[in-house]
């Protein structure tokens, strides 16, 4: 519609605009929020596609940048107190690319402090509300960026993703969201929590809006030492295929097991069985040993990220907030003879999910064991972690591949919160991921339904 | 040292490294600390033999520039 001119990206700015204005002070999605800048931007954007320079699906459209990734001239905080002067000196890739692609930055979004968590609670910059049920909690890292893209404030935004962080909020606010290859999205200018686990990726309302994300974001970056040569196809070019011929494998370990919420796995189940009945063939998988994979996730995290912290915590403990601080001060404990086993015991469960998944396309699996816990409930204090440990037991194990996985809305919870089903695929292979998102979107219309707990658009 | 929940321990160590830890720390520390014990535990019981990440330790083929 942009394109054509049947919609200008001034007036969908505006409407960004006038929902955060309408939203953001009861969902706290948003640290920063640029007006001028963003509708000086849709004024550009609109006369450069008046006269005939349309740059493509993200030309007008307006993008929320989580506060991990650098923005030139503005701060760059991780959500936490200790880089609240960190200006950013220059674009991260990622930011670039969208830029170049037209998209329309409309501010920095709410995190976990330095991304280390999974709640979405943050005492430094507040907690950002469910749109689904406001006292429960977006799941996290990115946890502004989800709710903002939930509640209709925003089509688009980045996360990232190191234990979970883009699809364990995705799964919790209803929305789509991917974590693309490890290597396959740059993360130059990007703050670092785990550099051999870190992801960038998108969060929209559809795995076709991923897509169209990916096919900006993706491609090699010689400022990434990590960033991958693989060539970089279209997309969207295979995302209407459909399910015939598609491989499904269904891990009968771990993720079916008899502590994940029931509620969740009848939700899962049936999707399964609805992508089954439409053309998908699925095998069963005996995977005895997946369920090391998320100790291996935490076990490579912790100390990679006291390693990122060991000066600033060194300078600032006094600006972190208890509950961070205690999780990379706890990493000081870490002998190094635990994170070597650590890194052989990635290339084992490398080799043994490449050897699980030879025979079929993706594996499908819930993205969370449970249903979204209550902030309160997740709120640390002293003597009290909080609730949330369960949060990354399924997602951290593809962090710790670096295959991309994928998290769609599936069902509801009988209190109304959302489900998410995770479609994880071979390395590189994101197209066959999108795909079976897509295809399953069109036989259902879960990821249409709007949150109940804020009023709907003006 | 293999890692523990003794929040006196994580104390010495934070000392060590001359961070600023107070009493509410440390508990909290030896909250977490008995997460990173049981990962670590359940890492040691995998047998890595033959397992090396060779990509970190393998060189990368170069030449001098213009060549």
């Amino acid at each position: 519609m942009i394109a054509s001119g049947e919609l200008s990206p001034r007036d969908l700015v505006q409407v960004s605009l006038d929902r955060i204005s309408q939203l953001d002070s009861s969902l706290n999605a948003f640290l920063d929020v640029w007006e001028e800048e963003s509708l000086s931007s849709a004024i550009i954007a609109e006369k450069e596609i008046a006269s005939g320079r349309y740059l493509g699906p993200l030309h007008g459209i307006p993008v929320g940048i989580k506060d991990l990734i650098d923005v030139q001239g503005t701060p760059t905080t991780g959500g936490s107190k200790v880089l609240s002067r960190n200006i950013a000196g220059s674009d991260a890739t990622v930011t670039a690319k969208l830029k170049a692609a037209g998209a329309i930055l409309i501010g920095k979004l709410n995190l976990v402090e330095f991304a280390f968590g999974t709640t979405g609670v943050n005492p430094t910059t507040g907690d950002v509300k469910n749109p689904w049920n406001t006292t429960r909690i977006t799941a996290g890292s990115s946890s502004g960026s989800a709710a903002a893209v939930a509640s209709g404030m925003i089509p688009a935004a980045l996360g990232t993703d190191t234990g979970g962080s883009v699809r364990m909020p995705a799964a919790f606010c209803g929305i789509a969201g991917l974590k693309p290859t490890y290597g396959r999205v740059s993360r130059a200018g990007v703050l670092d929590l785990s550099w051999s686990m870190d992801h960038v990726g998108p969060m929209t309302r559809t795995s076709q809006d991923c897509a169209l994300m990916m096919n900006v974001l993706a491609g090699h970056d010689s400022r990434d030492p990590a960033s991958s040569s693989n060539p970089v196809n279209d997309f969207t070019s295979e995302i209407g295929k459909g399910l015939d011929g598609l491989k499904i494998g269904i891990p009968s370990h771990y993720f079916f097991d008899e502590f994940v919420d029931s509620e969740v796995l009848v939700s899962v189940c049936s999707a399964v069985n609805l992508l089954e009945a439409n053309g998908a063939e699925v095998l069963e998988l005996s995977m005895p040993w997946v369920g090391k994979g998320r100790p291996i996730n935490f076990g490579l995290l912790l100390p990679e990220a006291v390693s990122i912290h060991e000066k600033m915590i060194a300078e600032h403990a006094d600006l972190y907030t208890p509950a961070v601080r205690a999780r990379v001060q706890s990493g000081f404990n870490v002998a190094a003879i635990d994170y070597v086993r650590a890194q052989r015991a990635r290339q084992w469960f490398n080799h043994q999910m490449a050897e699980s998944m030879s025979n079929v396309d993706i594996l499908i699996t819930p993205t969370v064991p449970i249903q979204a816990p209550t902030i309160g409930e997740c709120t640390p204090s002293p003597g009290n972690p909080g609730a949330g440990s369960e949060l990354p037991m399924f997602t951290g194990v593809f962090d710790v591949t670096g295959q991309p996985s994928h998290s769609i809305p599936c069902g509801f919870t009988a209190a109304g919160m959302p489900i998410g089903m995770m479609i994880t695929g071979h390395p590189f292979d994101e197209s066959t991921v999108l795909r079976a998102g897509h295809a399953f979107e069109q036989l259902t219309s879960w990821h249409q339904m709007p949150p109940t707990d804020i009023p709907a658009p003006n | 040292m293999n890692p523990s929940d003794n929040p006196q321990h994580f104390h010495d160590r934070a000392q060590e490294h001359q961070l600023v830890i107070s009493t509410e720390d440390a508990a909290n520390i030896g909250e977490v600390g008995s997460s990173v014990a049981s990962t670590y535990a359940a890492i040691r019981e995998i047998d890595t033999i033959g397992f090396e990440p060779a990509a970190i330790f393998v060189p990368t083929p170069s030449k001098r520039k213009g060549d």
